[in-house]
């Protein structure tokens, strides 16, 4: 019984310890979530719906659907993310 | 309350004397229930979540939407800032729930956590303007407005002293109170972020950077200049009656949030932040004669 619970007890650490490296892990990745699913949202949506768009394509004759420019976007800024992320700065 | 800063004569006293009229008159003013700052962060907190739906169905456009939120989160914390210092109710008392009901929900457009930030914030009235254990002394000792902003904005990347300096004074204070701390954060930091992406996946992800993200980082700025970086300046001082000073703002004492008198919270950490200024002008002429940094008698109060 007591060698049950000593290793009930050892993989209940061993399982609290892989749980925490891992959020650790997911915390000190967060530029790299936060460029993906919220800095490459924000710049899709500058360019969708704002005159950004529209400045786009009389200057450069830019054309792209909402999911092109979504996938653009989010790439930008999980790209800005992973540079954040090793860098450690934004700017 | 009289505006008038107070003239009685204190020539003549001693330390001990002047220390029980200094407390006999900050006593006056404490343990009351103040209604203004009771009703400032139920107004402050619906008004912000009431923007959400409202910019959402386009009641409210959004630029306008942005400024009402940057002062919605800019108002934020000092309610907060009052429960830290059990100002509104102390344990035990009858209204406890109500100091740590604003305590928490007052911070939620700052997404900060209320153990972390009283935690913290009672290590920085211990040990303000000490390099090693004042948690906010990294934003304290700016030499100018510019570099306190540019200290500010270093605190918002993943990776600087500004942004670890509260983790770092949990780190070390080390309790299992600490820790939970902590780890509510976090969790705190998560949900905050799961908003935001959740906004961005349904379109809203503008709606979420002008209504949160964007003003969190403007009311902090503001929080940072005003109630850290001016009434600590220029940040190495050290001692009772040395590490605050008195200093003007341009557009009176509300514009900078009370912080013009926030020597007298220093001193007496549970006078509610309306009463402060009153308790400057009466506390005057002690704190003059105890040669504090305050300013001249007709800029005072």
């Amino acid at each position: 019984m007591n060698v049950t619970l000593s290793f009930t007890t050892h993989g209940d650490e061993a399982s609290f310890y892989a749980m925490q490296r891992l959020i650790e892990q997911v915390l000190k990745m967060m530029p790299v979530w936060f460029g993906i699913g919220f800095l490459g949202p924000v710049l899709a949506e500058l360019y969708l719906r704002t005159p950004l768009g529209q400045a786009a394509y009389d200057n450069f004759g830019l054309v792209a659907n909402n999911s092109q420019v979504y996938m653009v976007c989010m790439a930008f800024g999980g790209l800005y993310g992973v540079f954040a992320w090793r860098i450690g700065r934004w700017v | 309350m009289s505006k008038a800063i107070a003239t009685y004569d204190v020539g003549g006293k001693s330390e001990a004397e002047l220390t029980k009229m200094e407390r006999e008159i900050a006593r006056k003013y404490m343990g009351k229930l103040s209604i203004p700052m009771v009703l400032w962060p139920i107004a402050n907190l619906t008004c912000w979540l009431a923007l959400w739906p409202l910019v959402f169905t386009g009641t409210v456009p959004l630029w306008a939407g942005f400024i009402i939120a940057t002062i919605n989160v800019t108002l934020s914390y000092l309610p907060s800032h009052e429960a830290q210092h059990d100002i509104y109710a102390r344990p035990g008392d009858k209204l406890r729930w109500l100091n740590e009901a604003i305590g928490h929900l007052s911070l939620i457009p700052l997404a900060y956590g209320y153990r972390a930030l009283r935690l913290t914030h009672l290590e920085h009235h211990k040990h303000t303007n000490k390099p090693e254990l004042d948690p906010d002394h990294i934003f304290n000792n700016g030499a100018s407005l510019w570099e306190t902003v540019k200290i500010t904005i270093s605190g918002y990347q993943p990776v600087s002293k500004g942004s670890q300096s509260y983790a770092a004074c949990l780190e070390r204070l080390g309790t299992p109170e600490a820790r939970r701390a902590f780890a509510e954060q976090i969790l705190i930091l998560l949900t905050h972020m799961g908003i935001l992406f959740a906004c961005a996946a349904n379109g809203y992800a503008l709606e979420a950077l002008l209504l949160w993200w964007l003003p969190m980082k403007l009311g902090v700025i503001y929080i940072r200049i005003y109630l850290s970086w001016l009434p600590h300046f220029p940040g190495h001082a050290t001692g009772r009656y040395k590490d605050t000073r008195g200093f003007s703002s341009w557009f009176g004492v509300w514009s900078s949030l009370g912080m013009t008198a926030h020597i007298v919270h220093h001193l007496h950490p549970r006078i509610p932040l309306d009463k402060t200024p009153a308790a400057l002008r009466e506390l005057y002429p002690i704190l003059e004669a105890r040669d504090c940094d305050l300013l001249e008698r007709q800029h005072a109060h």
